[in-house]
């Protein structure tokens, strides 16, 4: 200990300190205390944070409320009905379903890829990793700007260079075709978040012993049976609940759809959360876009539970 | 089956350093149905060796014949041997009979055969009953006997064991030994078994290769490496408690008699050859002494330091005036405690070169029967 320190501690009276480690004891031999201390900070903030709004949100989808009008007019849940009937809503639900699992299946396929890539051993493995990693950390309104600028129709490297190996005859704006744009918005939005699949794959990956590996080879078995029997039981579950996490997250994906589209061209890649965007600030209509937003959670609440209930990630492989 | 050639096998790894030889250029053959232990301390290139015949090493030049076929160049899983591995490499989300019959569903066996084909090894190593079991529901000894389940499942060329055993207790460890051994009389087959494990090597091979430094210190059966040892090192790793060795002057080239240096005591070794250089390690097993009691010492021996009692033996470890020395008696029939000052008896004796190590004589005297036990 430094002089400082000791100064500072001989300044506390012993009385004190032996005080407050009778307490700290106290709380860390009773295993109630200690739930709620540890607890308590972080329930508080998911209350403030999510819990409330969500209720508030809720409350509001009962109510006729306009942006520029502060007065609140019941409607009663008859309102959620007629949220579910009306077309636009149908019509962006329906899209929301292809962007998010389209989006997922995507992610799942390119994440596992390269984790099982860059898990190899060569020269430079650890540079590799680090840079298959790098896209999570840009964010998302660079990637789609710098998207936007790459596929752009006159000066975009993509159509450049599709048209320089032969692919193209003339360029294409992927982005402001219907038959292009939600596929484009897709690609240019997962490729980032493959890299999370990644990220748990890799980890996962890493604790496989190699051992087992020599152990397959020694009864026989080729790269495809070991990766087979060896590495996919391993990752499966991991790979489950990355599908999962990543579903939800995509289903209420906003940001990169909005840069790219802004939900176009016309409605074409106009999912749930712009939908409800411009419910609430186009048409002014915060009563019906709070409404959308908890069928929205409702919808995703079920996934979740179907979800645990059928693939049963959280049923750990067995290790030992 | 099989018998297994090696060929100046030559293992290098690079390091830093410049590259580290952990084969030196070896050569053996292992006969069809023999059953050969590679005894040596701690990085001898036992394992490297093990693993280059297994294909999971390549080796930096030499080769390897398995039943007259190269295979030196055949990745390791066409080559059709079985590999035990010191880490119990079962697979935990696999059921037993399922980690047993591996090697089959890779071969493509559909699933019901399987469990036939696991259930005949499972009852041939007495683990019949486990069949529906994960791996991590076995103690350290059911687990050891998947691993072997799942290496003759498939009748392989030979059976290649790295360590299996260094992981289980001594008496589970006993116990596997015997298993083993049944193992290999009902299933036949060419095995080859790493050890670091002086006393396994003995009661379990045909034959057993001593290995030090990358290189092969003798091969021979266990017999033969512990009556006849080739060096210094051979005599000192094989047997326990450890040989005795002291540096000693040789007068006359016979070897008869030598002189202990820093001592004035000769001692008859009973050894009649020729040109026995005058520098020599001289060299007596610890069960191969007559020790007895005495007032006033002249010669070999000195005062008792330590009695340790081993079932009906005792070892004694003497302090001379040239250091301790280890001496095995029969409890009853040479009562000594501690504190005693006794004379040490040679009755057979080795001579090594005090320069390089090598045997240069060992008597056959006193004491020396011709079905003389291997005591390990």
């Amino acid at each position: 200990m430094s002089v400082v320190s000791d100064r500072v501690t001989a300044l506390v009276p012993t009385r004190w300190w032996q005080r407050s480690n009778e307490i700290l004891s106290g709380v860390f031999e009773d295993d109630r205390r200690l739930l709620a201390v540890c607890l308590t900070p972080a329930l508080a903030l998911y209350v403030l944070v999510a819990i409330l709004p969500m209720l508030w949100a809720f409350n509001l989808s009962l109510y006729e409320v306009s942006t520029l009008n502060p007065v609140w007019e019941w409607t009663g849940p008859g309102r959620l009905v007629d949220i579910l009937t009306s077309g636009a809503f149908q019509a962006a639900f329906g899209r929301s379903l292809i962007f998010g699992f389209g989006s997922v299946a995507f992610q799942i396929v390119v994440g596992v890829s390269l984790a099982l890539l860059v898990n190899r051993e060569f020269k430079g493995a650890v540079l590799a990793r680090a840079v298959a990693l790098l896209p999570y950390m840009v964010p998302a309104v660079a990637i789609g700007m710098v998207g936007q600028f790459m596929l752009n129709a006159q000066y975009g490297i993509i159509n450049l260079v599709l048209i320089r190996v032969g692919i193209l005859n003339n360029p294409v704006a992927f982005l402001g075709l219907p038959e292009t744009a939600m596929a484009t918005v897709m690609v240019v939005g997962s490729w980032k978040f493959a890299v999370f699949v990644t990220l748990l794959t890799l980890a996962r990956l890493q604790s496989i012993p190699e051992n087992f590996y020599e152990g397959a080879t020694m009864c026989g078995a080729n790269a495809y049976q070991k990766f087979r029997d060896v590495t996919l039981p391993r990752i499966k579950n991991v790979i489950l609940i990355a599908a999962l996490l990543r579903t939800l997250w995509m289903f209420n994906k906003f940001d990169i759809i909005y840069i790219m589209t802004r939900g176009g061209p016309g409605e074409e890649t106009t999912t749930i959360p712009l939908h409800a965007y411009e419910v609430a600030f186009n048409q002014y209509d915060l009563g019906q876009a709070a409404g959308i937003a908890a069928l929205m959670f409702v919808f995703l609440a079920l996934w979740s539970i179907v979800y645990f209930r059928v693939a049963r990630p959280e049923e750990e492989v067995r290790v030992a | 089956m099989s018998d297994i050639q090696v060929d100046t096998l030559r293992k290098e790894f690079s390091s830093d350093g410049g590259p580290i030889v952990a084969v030196n250029d070896v050569s053996f053959t292992v006969e069809d149905g023999e059953f050969v232990c590679i005894v040596g301390p701690s990085g001898c290139g036992k394992t490297t060796l093990l693993r280059c015949i297994a294909g999971l090493e390549r080796p930096t030049s030499g080769s390897i014949t398995l039943a007259g076929e190269e295979v030196t160049d055949i990745p390791p899983q066409n080559r059709n041997l079985a590999f035990v591995f010191q880490d119990i490499t079962l697979y935990p989300h696999m059921k037993v009979w399922e980690n047993i019959s591996y090697p089959l569903k890779l071969d493509g066996v559909d699933a019901d055969t399987r469990y036939e084909r696991a259930q005949e090894v499972a009852d041939t190593i007495q683990i019949g009953e486990l069949l529906d079991m994960y791996p991590g529901d076995l103690s350290g000894g059911q687990q050891q006997r998947v691993a072997i389940g799942r290496s003759i499942i498939r009748s392989p060329r030979a059976y290649l064991l790295d360590e299996p055993m260094s992981d289980l207790d001594a008496k589970l460890k006993k116990e596997m030994r015997v298993e083993l051994q049944r193992i290999q009389q009902q299933v036949g087959g060419t095995m080859v078994y790493v050890t670091h494990d002086q006393e396994e090597a003995m009661t379990l091979s045909d034959r057993m290769i001593v290995m030090d430094d990358g290189e092969i210190q003798q091969f021979g059966s266990p017999q033969q490496v512990y009556h006849e040892p080739n060096n210094v090192f051979v005599a000192q790793f094989i047997g326990s408690p450890e040989i005795n060795l002291l540096s000693a002057t040789c007068r006359d080239d016979t070897g008869g008699t030598v002189t202990v240096d820093d001592t004035g005591w000769n001692i008859e070794t009973g050894i009649a050859s020729q040109g026995v250089p005058e520098n020599v390690t001289f060299g007596f097993r610890p069960r191969h002494t007559n020790v007895e009691p005495v007032e006033d010492l002249d010669g070999l021996g000195g005062e008792v330091a330590l009695v340790e009692a081993v079932g009906d033996e005792n070892i004694l470890y003497i302090d001379t005036e040239v250091g301790e020395i280890r001496a095995v008696v029969d409890i009853e029939r040479t009562p000594i405690e501690e504190g005693d000052t006794v004379a040490v008896d040679v009755e057979r004796s080795y001579l090594f070169d005090g320069a390089t190590g090598t045997t240069v004589a060992h008597s056959t005297r006193r004491g020396d029967q011709p079905d003389d036990q291997v005591e390990a």
